[in-house]
């Protein structure tokens, strides 16, 4: 059951990714919505399912920006990196199944743990962006600014699906 | 060899990481926008219907300044087609003029998936391959000229913009005829640069950028945008524009898919 919950998220977060938050921009940052995935994904699920689940996720979104192999690149390797990001904040012990949430981690400590995978990812993407196309001053606009929008909404949903 | 195994199953994450990694590394560095299938573009069926629905709603949106850029075009169009009319009523009895063939179609296509944010920026257009789009073919709206057509399947085809530093799009300045080639630098989707033009050439800020029916795709004197100022290149002999482009990338919904009969031609004798 929480396999399929977390397939449903990923569905929605694809769908609001590519509908919704790719055509909302601020000076070329972009909400990274569908990372809401990276972040939640039940940590028990073996490493090679999760990091194989975030190359089907990028490839998808690159079908649809047209961009092959630019995010599968960058959301494979965050899904390699996000247990090692995650416990960089939480004992491995103390986190064994499920997905990391707000309720589990703390306020302080999901939010460390969401803005490292949000910057790591941020850089990841545009650097390997930057093979097409290199300039330092919109380079880190991009990622400063998607950075910021990211963090905002997913702690933002974070905390709006944690009052219940 | 069990060791070997055994040090596979240890590190069966990173593994799979670097198999991955690998994939979409080839992926990436294909670099022709041409060459690659139709499925690892937006014109594949499943996204292009998934794109056609969410169009069908968010279509309605802008409908203000496309109608009053329409408007400015169609008075444009009046005014240019009454001059003709008065020249050709001159030479109505030599009516050789007349049998020109026409060498360009236009159809009606409507955009169904736009990007302006990203490094390389594509279109989706609700024509496909059924309706006679063609790789190739180029792409303008009442404004200007947005791209090339990069990829077609039978419902839906991706138009590679001019907001994409893989197109280098031939243009000249209206009223020199100095041609030059269109580039976008990635920052402002209202700019992109006109390069490699010789220094001597003479300028005004203001003069339009017109397409130069090189390369087969745009026929001559599609509109492209005007010369906000110009840079100075110290490393080479050529001189850079920086030129506003008149397609309002922001809002594009109709469009014309404009079909060069003698393209297949013309690529013969430019081989």
């Amino acid at each position: 059951m929480p396999a399929l919950i977390a397939l449903l998220w990923i569905v929605i977060s694809l769908f609001a990714q590519v509908l919704i938050f790719n055509h909302l921009s601020l000076a070329g940052g972009v909400v990274l919505f569908y990372l809401y995935m990276a972040v939640k994904l039940p940590v028990e699920l073996p490493r090679p399912l999760q990091i194989f689940i975030g190359f089907i996720v990028g490839f998808i979104l690159d079908m649809f920006s047209s961009t092959p192999g630019l995010h599968a690149f960058a959301c494979t390797t965050i899904m390699w990196m996000r247990l090692p990001l995650l416990h960089m904040y939480v004992v491995a012990e103390d986190i064994k199944n499920g997905a990391p949430t707000l309720q589990k981690l703390g306020f302080e400590t999901f939010m460390r743990y969401l803005i490292s995978i949000t910057i790591v990812y941020s850089l990841l993407l545009y650097l390997t962006e930057a093979f097409t196309l290199f300039n330092i001053v919109s380079f880190l606009c991009r990622v400063s600014l998607s950075v910021i929008l990211t963090f905002i909404v997913l702690m933002a949903v974070e905390i709006a699906s944690t009052r219940r | 060899m069990l060791n070997l195994l055994r040090f596979f199953a240890k590190n069966l994450p990173f593994f799979t990481w670097l198999l991955l990694a690998l994939v979409s590394s080839v992926l990436l560095f294909q670099r022709n926008p041409y060459q690659r299938s139709v499925w690892f573009g937006s014109a594949n069926a499943v996204c292009g219907s998934l794109y056609e629905m969410s169009s069908n709603v968010t279509g309605y949106f802008g409908l203000r300044q496309i109608n009053e850029d329409l408007l400015v075009r169609i008075g444009n169009i009046e005014e240019e087609n009454l001059m003709l009319r008065q020249q050709l009523q001159r030479y109505a009895d030599a009516d050789s003029v007349l049998l020109v063939p026409r060498q360009y179609n236009y159809q009606i296509a409507h955009v169904i998936n736009n990007s302006i944010t990203s490094a390389e920026n594509y279109l989706t257009l609700d024509k496909g391959e059924n309706d006679g789009v063609r790789v190739g073919m180029s792409v303008a709206d009442q404004n200007g000229a947005i791209g090339i057509v990069s990829k077609v399947s039978s419902r839906f085809s991706q138009v590679i913009s001019v907001l994409n530093p893989k197109l280098r799009l031939s243009v000249c300045l209206k009223e020199t005829d100095t041609f030059g080639s269109l580039v976008w630098d990635g920052k402002d989707p209202a700019y992109a640069w006109l390069e490699d033009l010789p220094r001597n050439v003479r300028f005004q800020e203001g003069d339009t950028v017109i397409t130069t029916g090189y390369g087969s795709s745009f026929p001559r004197g599609i509109n492209v945008g005007r010369v906000v100022s110009a840079k100075d290149a110290s490393d080479n002999n050529f001189l850079s524009f920086r030129i506003e482009l008149f397609t309002h990338f922001d809002c594009i919904h109709d469009v014309l898919v404009i079909d060069n009969r003698l393209r297949d031609e013309e690529l013969q004798i430019n081989q």
